[in-house]
């Protein structure tokens, strides 16, 4: 019966992978295992279920290790680390919620169940087949226990019963399809006439003044980052070639010890860069543990290390937390950021990178978030003010020419006398191409009026044009005029659309009915 | 008080307590190891009985995937049959209401989601079945089964979709200022959900909802 599922369920249990292996998964159900925990503090409640600080900093950490799988070399800043913080909370709020209470509907998952979906998961498959070594290496790269992940996956198909369920089993009924066409496929047809902002640019004038002002009340508009210029001293492999000598009976007597079957001068190059990379690499950790200590004996300088170790102090040119350069990788930028060293002044600790050389680094400069300049900003304020001026003067126009309209004024006549041009345009659908999409918003949004009388209205569109428009009739759509294909098609979405509106409700009962607490915005103002 | 007694009168008092009631302590704990053995074997059974009906659903989903599969009819009907406590009864009833529709056995359908309103203990899944039954009642033009159906309210979540069928309903009977009314009442609940917020706005569009103010 089980091989008769696994046959059946591939299709079903190839739509659950990607939400297994991406983000939700990844940050899934680590409470059920830690719930041991000495933390007492709770960030998120859910009903009985807590996550504690612990468990919630160990789904941090998974996240951000699948973040910087996914964008290798980018620090993961302030401001994405709180999103981050925030969507790891959501989620297990989500989740937790969703599969507590499908257990408590008793739905269930039974072992054999787990393991066979378990085993046809594509991720953990090698050429068709399970591959326990796979499945152990995903598991280890992504932080989790066998258990964990088991339990990860039985939730997950304890949601999705109730999910298919409720959205696979919805409907059409044939007088809602032919609703759905009338609606859908509704044409309508306009006049309108479009006023270009750039037609008022000639008798635009700004006053200066206008542009302090403006700078003067949006000082939060204009911030420079927080920046450093970093002092370091980086030991790089390379460069300990030269200090580093292999003799020719140091290569000879490692080729006796090794009792080669090839003569000496065969292999004599390859046993020289052997033993040099061995003597390299023990002399780098012993620099290496040199740097880590003298920098923190004298955690105020880097004087003595330099000195010391007669390696040069470097300074970097100015960056910021966001700053992406071949230098500046994520661990540096993380490290001259951190507590101690930003703001206690502090050498930091050992930093390897990832071509091999290590670091240790210091500030040597330090700019507070300031806000910049006026004559830094002065024209991007110029032309944004510009741009609202001339969407003001594009919009006093087509209020001018609405009301035109209203009193019954010929529009041809009205937008002529303007300087306009009035277009006519009929059969509009929803999806028209070459009219902008915020008209045709506003065409079907707009009512036709009681009176029969035709309805005008005005908006602005996001390029500071402004458009007067008058909707003179409505077309219902025809289900007649649909192909036997395209009516099987709309059913399927509409229906879908239909589960899933349903399904939506059910999680937000359930939300609206569950005792949530969050702790969350402390937490993130605690996070250092 | 008990210092009054010695160890021989309190022996005697032990032994005619033991003597009058022994039948009714063995009794006592024979029930109560019933009683725990019972609870244990009746949970036992539950959890078997839901993981059966659990896998039967895992096929029940997995054949759907194809359209008017004879299988899904075989497959759901089996489960309301064997499993008729479980949740899985609600949802096999669900799948055969669609086929059902489907088929234009309209009756049949009534009859399915009428199972689910009269038998789930999940009060989510009463409203799914109420809103899809009186959706039917309303295209077999049955006004009024259509109304009484959705009076009863089991999960105020679903208010939105209530009202967006009760505004269908007002459309059908050609009240359009309730039928606007009602669609408006479903959007304010619906602002979160982006589907349902675009499938009201269209509603609204409707040429027949005319504005009654103007612009």
């Amino acid at each position: 019966m089980l091989q008769n599922i696994r046959d059946k369920t591939q299709g079903l249990i190839a739509t659950l992978i990607v939400g297994l292996v991406a983000f939700t998964f990844a940050i899934w159900g680590i409470h059920y295992y830690l719930q041991e925990s000495k933390s007492s503090t709770v960030v998120v409640q859910v009903n009985g279920t807590k996550l504690t600080q612990d468990n919630f900093e160990r789904l941090l950490k998974r996240s951000e290790r699948l973040f910087s799988l996914s964008n290798p070399n980018v620090p993961i800043s302030d401001a994405a680390r709180k999103k981050l913080q925030k969507t790891v909370a959501d989620q297990w709020l989500e989740m937790t919620l969703l599969s507590e209470a499908a257990n408590h509907e008793r739905f269930a998952v039974s072992a054999p169940m787990l393991r066979e979906t378990l085993a046809n998961l594509a991720v953990f498959q090698e050429k068709g087949v399970f591959s326990p070594t796979l499945y152990q290496r995903t598991l280890d790269a992504l932080g989790y226990t066998p258990q964990e992940f088991q339990q990860n996956l039985q939730n997950q198909l304890l949601i999705d019963q109730v999910r298919y369920g409720m959205i696979q089993s919805a409907f059409v009924l044939p007088n809602e399809l032919t609703d759905a066409v009338a609606t859908l496929y509704q044409t309508r047809d306009m006049g309108y006439v479009l006023i270009p902002a750039q037609s008022f640019a000639n008798s635009m004038t700004l006053d200066p003044k206008a542009i302090e002002q403006y700078y003067a009340s949006h000082p939060s508009d204009f911030m420079d980052p927080e920046k450093v210029k970093i002092a370091y001293i980086q030991i790089k492999p390379e460069n300990l070639k030269k200090q580093v000598s292999v003799s020719d009976a140091e290569v000879k007597a490692y080729y006796d010890a090794q009792s080669e079957t090839k003569p000496f001068a065969a292999v004599k190059n390859s046993i020289a860069t052997r033993l040099q990379n061995q003597a390299v690499d023990k002399l780098m950790g012993s620099l290496s543990d040199q740097l880590d200590s003298l920098a923190y004996e004298d955690p105020t300088s880097l004087q003595a290390v330099s000195q010391k170790l007669k390696l040069p102090i470097q300074v970097s040119d100015w960056f910021n937390a966001q700053t992406k350069q071949a230098i500046f990788e994520p661990a540096v930028i993380q490290a001259a950021f951190s507590n101690d060293v930003l703001q206690q002044g502090y050498n930091s600790a050992l930093i390897t990178l990832s071509d091999g050389s290590v670091m240790v680094l210091r500030i040597q400069a330090h700019q507070a978030t300031q806000v910049k300049p006026l004559a830094i900003v002065q024209a991007q304020i110029q032309s944004l003010l510009k741009a609202q001026a001339l969407e003001k003067a594009a919009s006093a126009k087509a209020e001018l020419i609405l009301k035109g309209l209203q009193q019954g004024q010929d529009p041809k006549v009205l937008a002529q006398k303007n300087g306009l041009l009035w277009q006519e345009t009929q059969g509009v659908t929803r999806t028209s191409a070459g009219i902008d999409p915020d008209i045709i918003k506003l065409l079907f949004k707009t009512p036709l009026n009681s009176d029969g009388k035709q309805s005008v209205v005005s908006t602005s569109l996001k390029n500071g044009d402004a458009v007067v428009l008058r909707v003179r009739g409505v077309h219902v759509g025809d289900i007649a005029r649909l192909s036997v294909q395209q009516k099987m098609q709309l059913q399927q979405e509409w229906g879908q659309g239909l589960g899933e509106a349903d399904y939506d409700l059910y999680e937000r009962g359930l939300k609206d009915a569950a005792k949530i607490k969050m702790n969350l915005s402390k937490d993130v103002s605690q996070d250092e | 008080m008990v210092e009054y007694y010695n160890a021989d009168d309190e022996a005697q008092v032990v032994k005619a307590w033991l003597k009058k009631y022994t039948s009714s302590i063995i009794l006592g704990l024979i029930l109560g190891i019933a009683l725990f053995y019972g609870i244990q074997y009746w949970m036992a059974k539950r959890v078997v009985t839901a993981e059966k009906a659990a896998t039967a659903y895992f096929m029940l989903l997995n054949s759907t995937g194809l359209p008017n599969n004879p299988q899904t009819i075989l497959l759901a009907t089996d489960i309301v049959k064997n499993y008729p406590k479980t949740p899985y009864a609600s949802m096999a009833q669900l799948f055969l209401a669609q086929i059902s529709v489907n088929a234009q056995q309209y009756d049949k359908a009534e009859t399915q989601l009428q199972w689910v309103i009269g038998q789930s203990k999940v009060d989510a899944f009463k409203q799914l079945a109420r809103l899809r039954l009186a959706r039917i009642f309303l295209f077999q033009n049955d006004i009024d089964a259509a109304q009484n159906t959705l009076k009863v309210v089991d999960d105020k979540a679903y208010l939105p979709l209530i009202e967006t069928v009760r505004g269908d309903i007002f459309m059908a009977q050609k009240q359009f200022d309730k039928a606007r009314s009602a669609y408006q009442t479903a959007l304010k609940g619906a602002e979160s959900f982006e589907g349902l917020n675009s499938r009201l706005q269209m509603k609204l569009s409707d040429p027949r909802l005319v504005s009654n103010n103007s612009n």
